[in-house]
Order: structure tokens, then sequence, then C-alpha cells
């Protein structure tokens, strides 16, 4: 058997991507993609291929592992993702690509409560199974995915009379006490002796009086993460809201002049409402409910609650974990939008001084204000976003995660833009406190969407998660590879989202880095179409050199001594360095060179900050002065 | 056997460090667990290799996706002397479950494997020591992960120091040796 397996030479000859469209496209692999693997490794790549491509589960017993082997490696990634599991593969990438992977979106075969908490994710995958609109996974508003209900509480939870109900029973329980405390003061009112209208104001007073005790009763049904579903329609406080709004403005008034059918209408429409939004909430129990593939995933009738404009997509994990307190500003929910749609992780370096007074918190810090001037604006687009990302636009105060609360309008004057400034709110993507025109301005979270959609930055983001999700974390990727994967996917997602996505995946799957069995995570395995990679700096800088500093320091103009282009032995044998001569032509020791360039990088002086006159951004610089770091690091070890 | 099953697995390490990146982390119980449900569980009755840790909550620290700070990290995937001792119980347990299914099965297992577990039982029959029979076993527990280099090493151990040990002996062994390999614990 094992002759045979390996007596089978692969023959393989990588095809192009999944669309005729766009296979012209396709980058050249860098290395010779004709190359017959042997029969043992490509089976290994298949299996490998299969793992990554149907969520984890590799080759069975049932796969024709014998023809698999004859398909070009292009025909089998696209027979994987055919693969209903395929929608898996996407649903946990863009998990991943969010922040927060599980070990596993499925236990026993059905969804765990995790797979539905990401809105996006899954309105992204859902997208991508039909070609359809896989950039959906920017948008931070849109529609909402309810797991199937769960909530099992022990039985020493629950009173006697309730041991015995089923989990559904007692959300019918719960659920029917809420509406009956409606209909009973419906009915108070409408019975053949109604009420005194003091005494049906106080009736509907004491709902309002008692609507903590109430709602508790009510989630003593339901999980967290449903009771977050709930209070993200309104459910049941806006039910409450109307009741307190109507009784506040009409029992107030002189006993005749109360407009009772007012009254009456406002219980009616509540309840209605109520009723409606638990009657779309029951299609989620799980005899009714239970997808078997992400394609079934289906959204909640947003229609059906109180509030039935666009929901946010940060689900109840993201609302936790992202919490608002009241010192923090929303600064928590902009680093973390930053940080997983637009790869900056917030290490400042040699910022640009934006030459000006700069107040309010820590604006007279310049190393403080290296990041707050990108966080701020970025906060504020959630300035509207209290406790849970909940909606606070229609109250006066709003309430934080940590229980404070304060004056609204007093808390949005943070976010107000300064005179002068043609824009009412200083909210938006900052690129560079100094020019105001590389900067993308907005006001909500819708726009805050589309700023993502259109930006570079999170498209390159985009492809940077991808390639460490395909081929591991710690693989450094040269630079230069992807921008050109960026590049071609920019291209690509113009025409078609998910097209673009399957392309660039199938790109990985045939690079280099992908198809070497333990590569070295300190190598770069490809690059970009006609770069060479001898005497390159380190792949992992090699790139942000040449983009932002060889043009200058190249080697080329003799008056110029530092040569960024090359990396060659240091003179004092420590290590590796760039060609760098001092007066009298020699070579200076690497440890002094790297300190330089650490410094002129990081500096906020623009008379000695590098590079000169040429904005670089600050992603990059990060990448490049913490790489620096390392290299003095290990010299001064050797 | 013990002494057998530590020399094996030094060596399969040792050989193995300089393809495996001193970056390398664990694939995590629950991916292991679903690699080998695909490849030797019916689909309706996967592997979860937990059940063999020594105690209930220890497969978080042999790798897994966890909440830290404002996300998901993964974490304890870096090879240390604790979680490879719990890996080492676990998969002893599993081992010794599969060598048991000689007699009365105690895994529920894909027919596909079941065949091939069945002629590994008859060991020390030369049947069960063929070429066939080995690689069977190997693929349907390790698949395609590791090079072909550490099949081989593999296949001369067990007909080596397991030649004329019982099936239960020989079969626990094997699938220790296999599961402590890098290719079948670390990602790559």
């Amino acid at each position: 058997m094992l002759s045979a397996v390996t007596s089978n030479a692969d023959q393989d000859r990588s095809s192009g991507p999944l669309n005729a469209t766009v296979e012209r496209q396709v980058l050249p692999l860098s290395r010779d993609d004709t190359s017959p693997l042997s029969g043992w490794e490509k089976r290994w790549w298949i299996e490998k291929t299969a793992r990554l491509l149907r969520a984890g589960e590799g080759l069975t017993p049932n796969d024709d592992i014998e023809r698999l082997t004859k398909l070009p490696k292009a025909e089998i990634a696209a027979e994987f993702m055919r693969d209903e599991r395929f929608g898996d593969t996407i649903l946990d990438f863009n998990m991943y690509f969010l922040g927060f992977k599980v070990d596993s979106l499925r236990v026993d075969g059905a969804y765990t409560p995790s797979a539905f908490d990401f809105a996006n994710a899954i309105s992204s995958a859902k997208a991508l199974l039909d070609n359809g609109d896989y950039l959906k996974l920017f948008d931070l508003e849109g529609d909402y995915y309810p797991a199937p209900l769960t909530y099992t509480p022990s039985e020493d939870e629950l009173p006697p009379d309730e041991v015995k109900l089923t989990s559904r029973q007692l959300r019918e329980k719960a659920v029917g006490e809420l509406l009956t405390r409606f209909d009973k003061l419906r009915a108070a009112w409408e019975a053949p002796k109604p009420l005194a209208v003091e005494d049906f104001c106080e009736e509907i007073a004491s709902i309002n009086d008692s609507r903590g005790e109430i709602s508790a009763e009510l989630f003593r049904a339901f999980t967290d993460v449903e009771i977050f579903t709930l209070m993200r329609g309104g459910v049941p406080e806006a039910a409450y809201e109307a009741l307190d709004k109507a009784e506040n403005e009409e029992c107030e008034k002189p006993e005749g002049k109360v407009d009772t059918r007012r009254l009456i209408e406002t219980i009616k429409t509540a309840s209605a409402q109520l009723k409606s939004a638990f009657a779309e909430l029951s299609k989620f129990e799980p005899a009714l409910y239970e997808p078997g593939s992400v394609a079934e995933f289906k959204p909640v009738d947003r229609s059906a609650f109180p509030i039935s404009r666009t929901w946010l997509a940060f689900g109840f994990e993201q609302g936790t974990a992202l919490a608002n307190s009241s010192t923090n500003y929303n600064r928590k929910r902009a680093a973390y939008v930053l940080k997983r749609f637009f790869c900056d992780d917030l290490t400042p370096v040699g910022f640009e001084d934006p030459k000006e007074h700069i107040g309010g918190a820590h604006g007279s810090q310049t190393s403080c204000y290296a990041c707050h001037y990108k966080l701020d604006p970025m906060a504020g687009f959630f300035r509207n976003n209290g406790a849970l990302f909940a909606d606070s636009s229609a109250s006066a105060d709003i309430v934080f995660d940590d229980l404070a609360s304060m004056d609204r309008k007093a808390y949005l004057s943070a976010w107000r833009a300064p005179e002068g400034a043609n824009r009412t709110w200083e909210v938006g993507y900052i690129r560079s406190p100094r020019w105001a025109e590389q900067n993308n301005y907005g006001e909500s979270v819708g726009d805050l969407s589309k700023i993502i959609r259109d930006a570079p930055e999170a498209k390159r983001c985009l492809m940077k998660r991808l390639t460490e999700y395909m081929v591991g974390e710690n693989q450094t990727v040269d630079g230069s590879y992807l921008d050109s994967l960026t590049s071609t996917f920019e291209q690509e997602a113009a025409q078609n989202s998910s097209i673009a996505l399957k392309n660039a995946m199938l790109r990985i799957l045939q690079t280099q880095t992908y198809q070497t069995r333990n590569p070295d995570p300190q190598q770069c395995y490809d690059y970009a179409p006609g770069t060479k990679a001898d005497n390159r700096p380190p792949c992992r800088v090699a790139h942000i050199l040449e983009k932002n500093c060889v043009q200058c320091h190249g080697g080329k103009d003799p008056l110029n001594p530092l040569d960024l282009s090359k990396w060659i032995d240091s003179p004092d044998a420590k290590g590796k360095t760039f060609p760098h001569l001092n007066s009298q032509n020699e070579q200076i020791p690497g440890s002094k060179t790297l300190q330089q360039i650490a410094s002129r990088v990081s500096a906020s002086d623009l008379k000695i900050r590098m590079p000169k006159n040429k904005p670089m951004s600050s992603q990059e610089r990060q990448e490049l002065f913490l790489w620096v770091q390392k290299e003095l690091a290990k010299l001064q070890t050797e | 056997m013990g002494r057998f099953i530590i020399a094996l697995v030094a060596a399969l390490w040792v050989a193995a460090l300089p393809a495996h990146s001193a970056t390398s982390q664990f694939k995590g119980l629950s991916v292991l667990s679903k690699e080998l449900s695909a490849r030797i569980a019916p689909e309706d009755g996967p592997i979860e290799l937990d059940r063999f840790m020594p105690a209930d909550g220890l497969d978080d620290l042999v790798g897994t996706w966890a909440a830290f700070g404002t996300e998901h990290k993964f974490q304890n995937g870096m090879p240390n002397a604790v979680n490879m001792v719990l890996l080492r119980l676990a998969f002893s347990g599993f081992a010794q479950s599969l060598a048991k299914s000689c007699k009365a099965p105690q895994l529920l297992l894909n027919d596909s494997f079941y065949d091939t577990l069945e002629a590994v039982c008859t060991w020390p029959s030369g049947e069960a020591k063929s070429e066939e029979v080995l690689t069977g076993f190997w693929l349907s527990l390790m698949g395609y992960d590791a090079p072909q280099e550490e099949y081989a090493i593999w296949r001369d151990f067990v007909l080596g120091a397991y030649a004329k040990k019982t099936a239960p002996e020989a079969i626990e062994a094997m699938t220790l040796a296999l599961m402590l390999n890098p290719y079948f614990l670390l990602a790559q």
C-alpha cells in the first residue's frame, strides 16, 4: 500500500481561481506551481486544505482521496468550498477577524450560542455562500441573528410549581404573566364598572413603579444573551416608557381633562408590541429552529420589536467585553475598532505633532496624545451608546457599564468639533492630526461602517488576518506580498467581494508558505511579483523600508551614507546591519545604525524625523520601530 | 513499556525539533478531537478527548481559544511540563480504550477504522505486522500530517520493541507513540 502511495506521482497543475471573470488577475506564484509534489505530500496538502475549508474536519473514510489527488489544487479547493461546512470556516474566520474566535462553533453537531453572537460575521458568511456582499463584515449595523432559545434553569432555581415545566413552558409562563398585567389593566378600564380615573392612573403608575421586579420575573426564563436581545429590541422597556409618558402627561391633569382614550390606546399599543416581539422570539424555540448550517441561520424580524430601526452588530460578548465606563468615554470600543478593522495596535511611534496646543484629557501630554488623537474621534462614533451598546440617543442621561450616569448633553460636548472646523462633531477615522485631508470624518455608526468599507487599511487588515488564519499567526509574511494580495483583492472586490475573498484564499493555499511543512516563522516564503529577495533586509521590514525610505537611502546617492536596501554582515561580527559609512568611509557598527534609525523614526521634531516631509502610516512606523528595538535587544544579548 | 515509549517520544521529539520551530503551539484538545473524529469515528459519535483528561476543566491548560482582555486569544498552547503531563495522561487513557476495544468496543469507531483495528488486534501475527495494516493504522490516526519518514520510524519502533508483545500492549504503545508525535500534537 505504501509503495502505491509513494509511486503515485502528482502531476498537479494549479489552475486559476473560482470565477472566470477574475481568472486573469491571479497572482503568479513565487515558485514553480507546476512542480510535482510526492503523492504523500499532495495528500498532506489535501488533508490540510480539507481541514481548513471544512471547519476543522479533515479527510474522512468517505472522501475519495485517490480521485482528489488527480485534480488540480484549485479544483480541490473549489470542491471543498462548495461543501456546506465552508460556511462554518468563513464564520470562524470572521470571528477570528473580529477577535472572538472560539475552539469550535459546534458541540455535538449543534451551533454553540457564541456562533450567533457576531451579527456582521454571520451576515458576511451567509453572503459569501451566495457570492453576495462579503464586506458586510465591515458593517457595524444590520441584521441580528438570535441563537435558539437555550435557557434551562436548574431545579433549585425554581419554585416548586415550576420545577416540572419545560424550558419552553417556563418561557411561555413568564411572558404570559407580563402580558396578563397589561391585559388586566385594560380590562379594569373596559369592565362594565370601570375604575375611577384616579385609580386607573394609580394602576398604571404601579406598573411603572415596579418595572424592575416585573422585568426580573420575566427574565427568570431567559439567558443573559436572550435578555440582551430583548433589550436591544426595546422589550419590555419601551412598553414601560410609553406608559410612563402617557401617565405623566395625562394623570397630572385635572380629572375631567384626562384623556383616558390616550391612556387605553397606549396600553393596547404597548401590549400589542410585547405580543408581537414575543411571538417573533418564539420562532427561535429550539423545537422550531436548529440551523444545520450557516446558510440556515435566520435573522430576527426587527419590525416585530418596538425598536425596529437598524440594530448594532455588536453582540452580547462584545457588549460586555467592550464596556463603556464613565471615565473611558467609549475609548475601549474605539481601540477595538482600530485594532480589529484597521490592524492598528495603538503603539504610538513618532506621531505627527499637530503644531498647536491641544486641550482636554491628556491633551498636553505628547506621549498620551500620540494615541488619543485617533482614539477619541473614533470613540465619538459610539457617543450615543451607553451600557451594553444600548442606544441612549432619545434619553436625557447616558448610563455607563459601571452603572454611573451623566447628562447626555454634557457627555456629548466631548466630541463637539472646534470652531471653524466646518463640521459638528470631531468624530472620524484620523490618520493625521496635522493634515485633515487625510482623515475621514463622520457622525454615526453607519458612517463608520462606510469608512471601514472604503478604507484601504481595512482591506489590507482583512488580507493580513486571512493570511494569519491560514498559515499561522506567528508566520512572518512579506509586506510586498501582502500589499500585492490586497491590491488584487481590492480590484476583484469592486466587482464581487465574495469571489474576491475566495480567490484570495485560493492564492494563499498555493503559496510556498502554506505548502511548506513547518515553515520557519521568521522567514518569508512568498513575495510580490518582481521582488528580488536576495540580500534584502529581513522581510518583516524590507517592504516598509522600500516603501518609505529606500527612495533616498537606496545606495544610489553617493552622498547618502546609509543604504537601507541591503543587509550585510556587521563589521563588529555582531549580527547583520545596513551599509552605513562614517566620514572616513568606514562601516558604522550595527547597533549605532539601528539606534539612529529608532530615534529618527520615533522623533516628533520634523527637522530630524524620518521620512522627511513625507507621510508614513502609523502602523508601518510602529512595525519598523518595534523591529529595530527587537534587533537592538538581540545585539545586547549577543 | 513506559521506558520504550519515553525513549521513542524523546527520539521523535528531538528528530522533529529542527522542523518544528520554538513557537509551535498545541492544536488544542478540541481540534485534536475533531481531527480524530473525522478519521476514526462514526458521523454521529464524535470522539471527545477531554473525556480522558484527569479532571474537568483541565483542557483549558492544553491550548484553547479563550477570553483575554477584550478579545479571545489562543492560550496555554506553548508546550510545558504541566500540559505535556496532562496530554500524556489523556492520550494514555485513549490508547488504553483503543487497546481494550479488541475484546469489547470501548469507543464508537467507524467501519473503516474498525476493520483496521481488527487486523491489528491479531498482533503479533504476521498479518498485523504487514505494511498495509500498519500504514492503515498510522494513516487512520495521523492522516497525512506527518512526513513519510515519521511513519517509517514509528513502524520500526513497533516492529522492534513490540514484536512479541500482546495485542493490547502493542496497540496501546502504537497509539500513544503516534499521538505524542509533534506532527499530531502541534499546529504547523
